[in-house]
């Protein structure tokens, strides 16, 4: 049986992403990742003076995880990567909600207490995580700052998308909340449990494993 | 060069009156202490119940041909420790080492020792502490060989004895509040005396069961045992002046016999090290503060 | 730096007690100064300071930046250079102090002896505070440093009870005092502590660094998170049970009369409750501890006691609870049952 109750709406949509082979995902995020290297490779370079290795972030639920490299001969580089390919000197994995939010705030991320309270789990080098932090707090970069650093193409496209989808998104915004307040709030302080879930979904076989909870359909409609 | 004397640092555990009669009789009864620093470093409520003793056993060392030096508290926030120390600074018949700010305030411009707990990192606290009269100096536990190097070298030039604390457990922390007794649920106000009950402090082992720490009334120790011996040839390159044993719930005599003789080349290093570790028993040993790398290594 | 509007002109609380904030970066120095900041304390990207964390601290560009940002709202600039240098080579610990001297700053915050009569010969006009690292928590040991160096304040150390400040402060005047009401709580006399030095090899008097990043480790084992430093493990957080960072005091341990937090819960310090009573001990500045936190903490943390100190009130604001470690609260050793 697939059970997919428990997980977060973000998760789902890792998991439906899941089919997409990381070629595509690669070729998409790219152009994106690489504008992002020039527009704010500078300002994180003087906090991360002195550190090497690749900080992993990973969505829970996700099939691919965003690798960041610091301190290798071309100085910052950002890629998708499978989690179990992953080359990473330290882990940072969260349900991608709670990575979404810490980057949305307008100071930037401040996991303290999402760490603190379990929704957020460090692995491997943590001098390198702490320093990537202080970094793009410093900086000033945010959720809202890499939106607006997006290649011509893709901002124009998302544009374009926003205006005709802003209602469906705000009565997506609203299921999403509902769904938030009924499937989060217990969630959100057990990384480890939210993992053994998605790890359970994803062994299960692959028959008829499509999770039951929402379609994108739903979500808009409901 | 000079010869390298050996000293008794203070008790540091809380043995009961007895305990410590014997203890100091022994030592009393050994020429090979040079010096003997007395006093109660880490709980002034000790004091109180072990004054008198104390007092005895310092008659006693003296009168036996010991040079005794008076240690004072190593931290002091109350009004019966600042008294305590004040008892001490006060008396100007008594040779001093200062283990605070504050004790040091009160023997400026006379001879003094400083104690392991004053931080002396560098020549300039050095220069600071000689130029306000200390003749001595027991450097702290952490500091490595190549700033002891240093130190040794430019304490000797300010005409000071310099002092290495080679053999036992290291202190590495005092809190005013006291983590022996609230581990036994108590506080420091009530606390009952209950770090008597461990001669050597209370072991303190991570959850996986690894011995770490010790819990000793305010103060926290390592859990091994500072031991450096086969070092003992550098450090008298050095120009290091004396060696401080630190009292341990074992036979201080024997300890104290094997360094000098190797200090008087009547033992070499090598046997000299295998005689400690077979006195240390069950314990321990590291020397990693020495080699710059993790306090509890033992370099072997 | 970031353009920010100054709260108060800078005279208004001369008389008053002193809001003493930490940055650890030039955005959370511009969040202290916006939230009400009086006076904020930073450091060097090196050993020099007591907080050498991995990406944290100003350049002396950024130094001298900070102090003009400081300037520009009327906020007093104080540089902590508060371990202890290596004996040897001392440079970059007397660097820092005539970049401090050369930036004017209203506060250089020393704890070696050294270091304190080089700065105090060399820089004579420069005002010393003497840092909480040197653990001066008696007023003879207070006026030993103030006979010795001229030190015209003392950051006191988390050890002493209320009226054990009060009489200090009272002992010691004309010198300062200047004592902790937030964040982090030393269970152990600052500047006494080796117990990261046993674990790691790295130390807080000699690098600046307690419970290192560079040494801690988290592993997941199954639903239980465990948290090492160097070879020994510090803790382990049960599924759903909240965590903090590996700071080797507050972890826990086992010995033969209990097993759990020998040291200390993890709590941090909150004063706010005992506001009333430290401005009656005639303390001169209140601090607050946190330069490895974020700006939002920083910013939150200081408009509380802000509002706190302004309005004569016990309670800052309960928000900041949730920015605590562990979530738990604790008066520390202000009273006397902490101990």
């Amino acid at each position: 049986m697939t059970d997919a109750s428990g997980l977060t709406p973000l998760m789902i949509a890792g998991q439906l992403a899941r089919p997409l082979p990381l070629s595509v995902m690669r070729a998409i995020t790219a152009p994106v990742f690489r504008r992002w290297i020039r527009a704010w490779g500078g300002p994180l370079s003087g906090r991360l003076d002195g550190q090497t290795g690749c900080l992993s972030i990973r969505p829970i639920g996700w099939p691919v995880s965003v690798e960041i490299a610091v301190g290798g001969p071309d100085g910052l580089d950002v890629f998708l990567e499978r989690p179990e390919y992953s080359l990473g000197t330290a882990v940072v994995s969260a349900a991608p909600e709670v990575l979404l939010d810490l980057m949305a705030a307008e100071n930037g991320p401040d996991g303290d207490g999402a760490f603190f309270s379990r929704a957020l789990t460090i692995e491997g080098d943590t001098g390198l995580v702490m320093a990537f932090r202080y970094a793009i707090e410093d900086a000033g970069m945010n959720l809202g700052a890499l939106m607006r650093d997006l290649p011509g193409p893709v901002a124009t496209l998302i544009e374009h998308l926003s205006g005709r989808l802003a209602p469906l998104h705000e009565r997506a915004k609203s299921d999403l909340e509902k769904a938030q307040s009924l499937l989060l709030a217990p969630l959100r302080g057990d990384v480890a449990r939210l993992s053994a879930r998605v790890t359970r979904l994803e062994t299960s076989g692959s028959g008829g494993r499509r999770p039951k909870v929402v379609s994108r359909e739903e979500l808009a409609h409901g | 060069m000079d010869r390298v004397e050996i000293a008794l640092g203070p008790l540091t555990y809380n043995w009961t009156a007895a305990r410590r009669a014997s203890f100091y009789e022994g030592i009393a009864a050994d020429p090979t202490f040079d010096m003997v620093y007395m006093g109660e470093t880490i709980c002034a409520k000790r004091q109180a119940i072990n004054g008198a003793v104390m007092a005895e056993a310092i008659t006693a060392l003296e009168a036996a041909g010991r040079k005794v030096v008076h240690s004072t508290l190593s931290l002091a926030t109350t009004d019966p420790e600042r008294r305590a120390i004040a008892d001490l600074v006060e008396d100007p018949s008594l040779t001093i080492e200062a283990n605070d700010a504050g004790a040091l305030r009160g023997v400026v411009g006379r001879p003094h020792h400083v104690g392991p707990h004053i931080n002396v990192y560098n020549p300039g606290t050095l220069e600071v502490l000689a130029e306000r009269g200390a003749v001595a100096m027991c450097l702290p536990w952490e500091i490595d060989r190549k700033s002891l190097d240093v130190l040794i070298r430019r304490g000797r030039d300010l005409g000071m004895v310099m002092e290495v604390e080679v053999f036992g457990k290291a202190p590495l922390a005092i809190s005013a509040r006291c983590h022996h007794a609230r581990a036994y649920g108590m506080t420091k106000d009530g606390c009952q005396y209950v770090c008597d009950r461990d001669a050597e402090g209370m072991a303190v082992d991570t959850v996986d069961g690894q011995p770490f720490l010790t819990l000793n009334g305010l103060q926290t120790q390592a859990h091994a045992v500072t031991v450096l011996i086969a070092e003992i040839a550098e450090l008298v390159n050095m120009g290091v002046g004396r060696l401080r044993l630190s009292p341990l719930d074992l036979d201080m005599s024997a300890v104290a016999a094997v360094y000098r003789k190797l200090l008087d080349g009547a033992l070499e290093a090598p046997a000299a090290e295998e005689a400690l570790l077979a006195l240390l028993g069950e314990r321990d040993p590291a020397n990693g503060f020495y080699y710059g790398v993790e306090g509890s290594t033992w370099a072997a | 730096m970031a353009e920010v509007t100054p709260l108060r002109p800078a005279s208004s609380s001369d008389s008053s007690i002193e809001l003493v904030c930490p940055a650890g970066t030039p955005a959370a120095l511009t969040a202290a100064v916006e939230a009400g900041a009086d006076a904020i304390y930073f450091g060097f990207r090196d050993r020099t300071n007591a907080r050498n964390f991995p990406g944290l601290n100003f350049t002396e560009k950024e130094a001298g930046e900070a102090v003009a940002t400081c300037r520009a709202h009327g906020v007093k600039p104080m540089i902590a250079v508060n371990t202890y240098p290596d004996a040897r080579d001392d440079a970059i610990w007397r660097r820092a102090v005539d970049v401090a001297a050369d930036l004017a700053v209203d506060g250089l915050i020393v704890c070696d002896m050294g270091l304190l009569a080089y700065a105090a010969k060399k820089h004579p006009n420069l005002r010393l505070h003497l840092s909480v690292q040197a653990s001066a928590s008696n007023p003879e040991a207070v006026k030993f440093y103030q006979e010795a160096f001229g030190i015209k304040r003392v950051v006191l150390p988390r050890v002493m009870s209320v009226s054990e400040i009060a009489d200090l402060t009272r002992a010691v005047a004309p010198v300062e005092t200047e004592v902790f009401v937030f964040g982090g709580l030393c269970v152990m006399a600052e500047g006494r502590c080796a117990l990261s030095s046993y674990a790691t090899g790295l130390s807080p008097n000699k690098d600046g660094v307690c419970s290192p990043a560079s040494h801690v480790r988290y592993e997941q084992e199954g639903d239980v998170m465990v948290s090492r430093l160097g070879a020994f493990t510090i803790n382990r957080f049960d599924a759903g049970e909240s965590a903090g960072y590996p700071t080797l005091c507050k972890g826990r341990f086992a010995s033969s009369a209990r097993t759990g937090h020998l040291f200390e819960d993890p709590t941090s310090l909150d004063a706010t409750t005992i506001l009333p009573e430290l401005k009656a001990a005639g303390v001169k500045a209140l601090k607050v501890e946190g330069r490895q936190r974020g700006k939002a903490y920083v910013a939150q943390v200081v408009r509380s006691l802000r509002a706190a100190i302004d309005s004569d009130s016990r309670l800052a604001d309960p928000a900041t609870r949730q920015l605590m470690e562990g979530q738990g609260r604790t008066e520390g050793a202000y009273r006397r049952d902490w101990r």
